[in-house]
């Protein structure tokens, strides 16, 4: 899971960032609107979340304007508690609304609830075959038993699991599983696939040569 | 209505009641009376044209002046002549009292109406002669003169009596030959007609009155609703919904004035209030940030092991937002107290070029830190004012250029008067402001995007409690800049005369 954080305020930019580093996704940042539209509509984030009161483009203008052309699941922050506040932001295009101060959990459980909206997902907990994640708690299990993964091990099976069935490439997990901060190289990423199958089976994930992997729903 | 007893209303009425049964009281008053002495001349008139009539006949009749002397008995009626002859002599002397009177020759008048008696007498002297009463001799009667007569004749008077309790009019003349006539009468008609028109004029009185006072009270209401419903309109707004306007009909009358006036007055206080509310939002909306970071920090270092050097880090941050909003919460006192008290500040005579150099010399380390230089141009601009809030305002604007200045660069002071103004101005070679944010610079609570800064606890108030001050102060505040060119803030405040 890859996200956005858009916010003004260093210090809170910092927190909300670090936090959501230390649950597991890649966050990239943003300190104003133009830069937040920017680098959302370069990149395909599973979510953005966006504050209002943003120098040179306000949140509801980049919000309007990214749903041009992208269906990203955008949660703004707000300091001011105004109702119309809430209903401008929501009818230009945001998905949820979240006022200052806030507290990280609630963030975090809206957050979820977004990207499971957004992958089509019913509930927390998601079974393939004898696997079962929850994405809540961040764990996996086999035929019920806890499942020891790594960090990144976890987002990459989250994220071939959301989008189970379908072919996940190469290129979409490097966007989605890194922050522009990031500096792994990608051999990395057959080394995490190849670790997952040692630790949930070989066939579970399958390799589509020069195309990329794919959980099979 | 509930308008209590002593309202307008009532109060009118009243009043409108008094009056009008005081006009109407006077006015039949005035009939009556008007027609009372109308019949009395038609009864002077009537007796009048009697007495002539008996004067005729005491000419020509036996005894009477120019008539033969009478002795004798009094006769019956076969005198042909319908009217009293009463008997004198011409020239002869009063007969003595009591000795040889002639007879008095009775008639009843012709013209006897029923219900009113006639009566008449005669004096050739001091003593009455004869009395006629109801057209029959009632006695002859020795009665003095009922008052003393003028020397000269004059024209015939009039006057009321009461003889056997009824009311009678009698008109005396002095005829020639010293004789003195009196004819009267009883008023029964007149007296009846009188009391019919007291009555009339009573019960017509009684019903105009009655007519007008509600009428009057009919009119009061319709005149006061307007007043009612400006009143009703009028409450309905101030209990809170200061958004509505009494609608106004007629703008030119003096209730539309006054709807008008009160209309203002709210506009006025909605736009106060709304102010207010936004100030407060505002407000509350600046503090959240820094409580947001505080929160969020703290939240995240304690959900779990951190190592001291992340503990610092976030105690760190945490002090930050803490400043921050300390200074918002100074700033917003001050513009609270300002708001306060415009008009309370201590006045006394100032000027601003001293208060100018002392800031210069306050700021001067600050500005030697950043390579910056002073130039001060600095002539007497006397004004009355409160020398802490001008040199805050001072303060305030030369702080901002030193801090908007790049290395090595010169701000320019001056202060001086100019049409009878004082000024202060302090000109920066700054980066300079965008052209749409001038308008705003002095808003409460507004931020360029480009003077955002954060790390001193910026909240977009310096300014706006500047202009605050300068407004308290008569004055106001002024920047011209261009982006690239730097900017140039003033003050301005009402030069202090002598």
């Amino acid at each position: 899971m890859r996200l956005l954080v858009v916010e003004d305020e260093p210090d809170l930019l910092a927190t909300v960032a670090q936090a959501l580093r230390e649950q597991g996704y890649a966050v990239d940042t943003a300190s104003d609107g133009e830069e937040g539209l920017f680098k959302a509509r370069e990149c395909e984030y599973d979510a953005v979340v966006l504050d209002v009161m943003l120098p040179v483009m306000n949140g509801f203008d980049v919000v309007k304007k990214l749903r041009e052309t992208r269906k990203t699941p955008v949660l703004m922050l707000t300091a001011r508690g105004r109702i119309n506040d809430r209903i401008t932001g929501l009818d230009a295009g945001a998905d949820d609304y979240l006022p200052k101060p806030f507290d990280l959990n609630e963030l975090f459980a809206r957050l979820r609830a977004l990207i499971r909206r957004s992958t089509g997902d019913a509930s927390n907990t998601i079974s393939v075959k004898d696997v079962i994640i929850d994405v809540a708690a961040r764990t996996v299990k086999q035929n019920g038993v806890l499942v020891d993964l790594t960090a990144r091990e976890y987002t990459l099976l989250e994220h071939l699991i959301l989008h189970r069935g379908k072919l996940v490439t190469r290129t979409e997990l490097y966007d989605h599983l890194f922050d522009e901060n990031d500096t792994s190289l990608s051999n990395l990423l057959d080394v995490h696939v190849s670790n997952l199958r040692k630790k949930l089976g070989h066939d579970f994930i399958t390799t589509r040569r020069g195309h990329g992997y794919c959980i099979e729903a | 209505m509930n308008l209590v007893p002593h309202s307008i209303r009532w109060r009118m009425q009243l009043w409108h009641g008094a009056l009008l049964a005081l006009v109407l009281a006077g006015f039949a008053i005035t009939a009556w009376r008007l027609q009372w002495a109308d019949d009395m001349r038609q009864v002077d008139i009537e007796l009048q044209q009697q007495m002539q009539a008996m004067l005729g006949m005491m000419h020509g009749a036996p005894g009477g002046p120019g008539g033969p002397d009478r002795d004798g008995p009094p006769r019956g009626r076969d005198n042909e002549n319908p009217f009293l002859p009463p008997l004198f002599g011409d020239d002869r002397p009063p007969p003595p009292r009591g000795a040889g009177r002639a007879g008095i020759e009775l008639r009843e008048w012709a013209d006897e109406e029923p219900g009113v008696s006639r009566y008449f007498k005669v004096w050739s002297g001091p003593e009455l002669n004869v009395e006629q009463f109801g057209g029959r001799l009632s006695a002859k009667v020795t009665a003095p003169l009922p008052y003393e007569l003028p020397e000269r004749d004059l024209t015939p008077m009039h006057r009321m009596s009461l003889i056997d309790g009824r009311i009678t009019r009698e008109v005396i003349e002095v005829a020639q030959r010293g004789l003195i006539l009196l004819a009267g009468r009883t008023l029964e008609p007149e007296l009846e007609g009188s009391r019919m028109l007291a009555w009339k004029l009573s019960g017509l009185g009684a019903g105009v009155w009655l007519l007008a006072f509600f009428g009057g009270g009919w009119l009061t209401k319709k005149a006061l609703r307007p007043v009612r419903n400006i009143s009703s309109a009028a409450t309905r707004i101030a209990s809170g919904h200061l958004d509505e306007r009494i609608n106004v009909e007629e703008a030119e009358s003096e209730l539309g004035q006054l709807a008008s006036v009160l209309n203002d007055t709210f506009e006025r206080l909605h736009h106060s209030f709304e102010q207010q509310a936004q100030f407060t939002a505002d407000a509350a909306h600046e503090l959240r940030t820094p409580l947001s970071v505080l929160l969020s920090q703290t939240q995240l270092a304690l959900s779990r092991e951190r190592t001291p050097e992340e503990y610092r880090t976030t105690l760190e941050a945490c002090q930050r937002s803490a400043k921050r909003m300390h200074t918002l919460v100074e700033s917003l006192l001050e513009l609270a107290k300002l708001d306060a008290a415009a008009n309370a500040a201590k006045h006394g005579p100032l000027d601003l070029a001293t208060i100018s150099r002392d800031v210069i010399e306050q700021l001067q380390p600050l500005a030697d830190e950043q390579l910056i230089t002073f130039s001060a141009d600095l002539w007497p601009a006397a004004v009355k004012g409160d020398e802490g809030q001008l040199a805050q305002v001072i303060t305030n604007v030369v702080s901002n250029a030193v801090h908007h200045s790049p290395e090595g660069a010169t701000i320019q002071i001056a202060t001086g008067t100019h049409e009878g103004e004082a000024f202060v101005r302090v000109t920066d070679q700054g980066p300079g402001i965008a052209e749409e944010h001038l308008p705003h610079l002095f808003d409460r609570f507004y931020r360029a995007e480009a003077s955002r800064n954060r790390n001193t606890g910026g909240a977009g108030l310096g300014l706006a409690i500047c202009q605050t001050i300068a407004k308290a102060h008569g004055g106001r505040m002024l920047v011209e800049s261009e982006v690239g060119k730097g900017s140039t803030f003033s003050l301005r405040v009402p030069e202090k005369k002598d």
